[in-house]
């Protein structure tokens, strides 16, 4: 423990460095601005403000996208409560009771408490962090290549079945996805895949314009459609940003509550901070004894998912850092920031990247005190932004993906892959494919392989190294769960409603 | 009677494309050279598992699919409302300007070609009668994200070609 705690402060030392903290500041309010524009979200905005941070060393810019991360959580939330928009799917639950409340005059109420259960959520998520990331990753350590392959097969089959109602297109999402990872030459054996001789494609397609390709060009072709209907009115005149009344003494349990229960949904892969917010709302529901204020201005029911999605999010990071896992399409982008960066996240991050390692989680807590402070006496500031017509916001995020791709490689090949990219996330939409289980295959997809691959030589071809050990036989059982259990419960709940029908 | 009503959705279409998808896929892995050293096969299993499983989940997806329901979202689709045809008409557009802007990037330079770019899809997206005001955050765009990256971020973007 006083390791951990040595650590700790060993990258608060490097988080509270005025560099670091101006770096972190400006990251989260650039997050927070994008985090909130209806239909882009986190993940969208961390892609496009990626390449701010190619020329900054590894720490700072991790930091700096730390900021944008967090930021964006943060910032999610504010069009839910202003225009019934959520920035994204996790801030859903934020329009339940944040625009009602809005509505009946009490935005600052709910801006305030929205930041507050925001700042709370956060924290508990980042002392678990703390408290976590590092026995998980040394758990890991022990891991060899099969239960390698095999944990990166369970997280991914999570990931897909966990595509609501879509589990068989979770996983085509996720074949195509592994198919784009093996384009390029193979690095053990050199041999070309997939290239169709084309001399660009031999070092593969870089998983960051895939990224950039179906979370900022898909979505601003989705957004298309909302270009008609023209911009949604947000209040921009605020009285004090505080909570009022009996606003915190209803709050607190739920903050205090949900923030755990997100952090731990928001550490499994696949299930992020929707389902979490989600099902903290619910929770909190059943317990209000105000359950019918509940969906008309309740505060306990924007408090809650706030926390449960803020501490999601940083639940999240667990796999990502301990085990080089993404657990959602944010922390993939994430990742993907990471991995240009020249550091692999996984169980060793914490052995050869200490200082990054606990940089980051140490900055985790600084972003979390700045953006309270930032998004509370400054949101009447910030939600100007959403005044920006959408027919001038598009073309301009539009023209930062381009930019994010030819500051990666350097080429205008991948403008072409952008394009094709961007058709097939508005594809996938159309047709219901979730893209998350497709952006993580990409992600891990080559680690999968050569983990697959060194497994089955180090064994002589033989495929029970597979179940050889404890943990692989465990992470079977987890991958054969994850997909059993859906189907049961689809089933049940078939049956129920062939039951309940008139005969 | 049974008098069933279809709810359209892509299920069969896309159990096709998945099934389709598997056996090109596979075919290309078959077809490609194999390995010079080590295990010739080596390269191949990975991809050769992934198609398999393409065609395993279209399998299942088209067994579990209607066809009807499939060919429904089809005719929905052609069917839509103008307003809808005009935002798929949009995407289009964006992808012919998005390609001409990859074909004059390194010619033009940044600045111009963006300015083109961004011009258009302005254009695109809120037509032809505010164009002074969209020639204005093209510009305001094109050039402060060249200022940013060229000067702040020193991430070096094709200069303007009287600059070379």
């Amino acid at each position: 423990m006083s390791e951990i705690f040595a650590n700790l402060m060993n990258g608060f030392g490097v988080a509270l460095m005025p560099y670091h903290l101006l770096l972190v500041t400006v990251g989260g309010v650039l997050g927070t601005i994008v985090g909130m524009l209806p239909g882009l979200g986190p993940a969208t905005g961390v892609a496009v403000l990626l390449p701010m941070t190619f020329a900054m060393g590894p720490t700072a810019a991790l930091i700096t996208m730390t900021g944008v991360y967090i930021g964006a959580m943060f910032g999610g939330s504010r069009s839910s409560i202003l225009i019934n928009t959520p920035g994204d799917g996790a801030a859903l639950a934020a329009t339940f009771d944040g625009y009602p409340m809005a509505q009946k005059g009490r935005a600052e109420s709910a801006l305030a408490i929205s930041a507050i259960a925001s700042l709370i959520g956060g924290m508990i998520a980042a002392v678990l962090m703390t408290l976590l990331a590092e026995p998980v990753a040394g758990f890991a350590l022990k891991f060899g290549p099969a239960e390698y392959f095999l944990l990166m097969v369970a997280a991914l089959s999570m990931t897909a079945s966990m595509s609501k109602g879509n589990m068989l297109k979770g996983f085509l999402s996720m074949v195509v996805g592994l198919a784009i990872a093996t384009i390029g030459i193979d690095a053990q054996t050199g041999t070309e895949r997939f290239t169709f001789g084309n001399l660009h494609l031999q070092t593969g397609v870089d998983f960051l314009v895939v990224i950039i390709g179906i979370y900022a060009m898909g979505e601003v072709f989705k957004s298309f459609s909302s270009l008609s209907k023209g911009t949604k009115k947000a209040q921009t005149k605020f009285k004090r940003i505080w909570i009022e009344g009996d606003d915190w003494k209803r709050s607190k349990w739920p903050i205090l509550r949900s923030a755990p229960v997100g952090f731990l949904v928001g550490s499994l892969p696949g299930a992020g901070g929707t389902m979490a917010s989600l099902m903290c709302y619910n929770n909190e529901k059943q317990l209000s004894k105000n359950s019918e204020e509940f969906g008309h201005g309740a505060i306990e029911g924007l408090a809650a998912p706030e926390s449960a999605n803020n501490a999601a999010s940083i639940g999240a990071m667990i796999p990502m850092l301990s085990l080089g896992v993404p657990g959602s399409g944010t922390t993939a982008v994430m990742m993907g920031a990471l991995l240009m960066l020249g550091i692999q996240p996984g169980p060793l991050l914490f052995v050869q990247h200490a200082d990054v390692a606990w940089g980051l989680i140490a900055s985790m807590f600084v972003a979390n005190i700045i953006l309270a402070f930032v998004n509370i006496p400054l949101a009447g500031v910030l939600v100007r932004v959403l005044a920006i017509p959408p027919k001038i916001l598009y073309p301009i995020v539009l023209g930062l993906a381009f930019i994010g791709c030819y500051a990666i490689s350097n080429s205008v090949i991948e403008f072409y892959i952008l394009v094709i990219l961007g058709v097939a996330g508005v594809v996938m939409k159309r047709v219901n494919i979730p893209t998350a289980p497709m952006i993580l295959a990409v992600i891990v997809g080559g680690t999968m392989e050569q983990s697959f691959r060194q497994a089955f030589r180090i064994s002589n071809q033989d495929l029970s190294i597979f179940v050889g050990s404890t943990v692989s036989q465990v992470l079977i059982v987890i991958t054969v769960l994850s997909i059993a259990l859906p189907v049961i419960s689809m089933i049940r709940s078939k049956r129920k409603a062939e039951a309940q029908q008139p005969a | 009677m049974e008098n069933k009503k279809v709810h359209p959705n892509w299920d069969a279409f896309t159990g096709i494309f998945s099934i389709g998808f598997g056996l090109i896929y596979g075919g290309m892995t078959y077809a490609m050279p194999r390995a010079a050293f080590g295990n010739p096969l080596d390269p191949l299993y990975f991809p050769m598992g992934v198609a398999v499983l393409s065609v395993i989940v279209g399998c299942i997806l088209l067994a579990k699919s209607n066809f009807k329901a499939s060919v429904q979202a089809w005719v929905n689709l052609i069917n839509e409302d103008e307003t809808k045809k005009f935002d798929r008409k949009r995407i289009l557009y964006t992808c012919m300007v998005s390609i001409g802007y990859a074909l004059v990037f390194d010619t033009l330079g940044y600045v111009i070609s963006t300015f083109m770019f961004l011009f258009a899809m302005l254009i695109i997206t809120s037509g032809l009668s505010e164009w002074k005001k969209n020639a204005l955050v093209a510009a305001t765009f094109a050039v402060s994200v060249f200022f940013i990256f060229n000067t702040l971020l020193a991430i070096s973007l094709p200069p303007l070609p009287f600059m070379g």
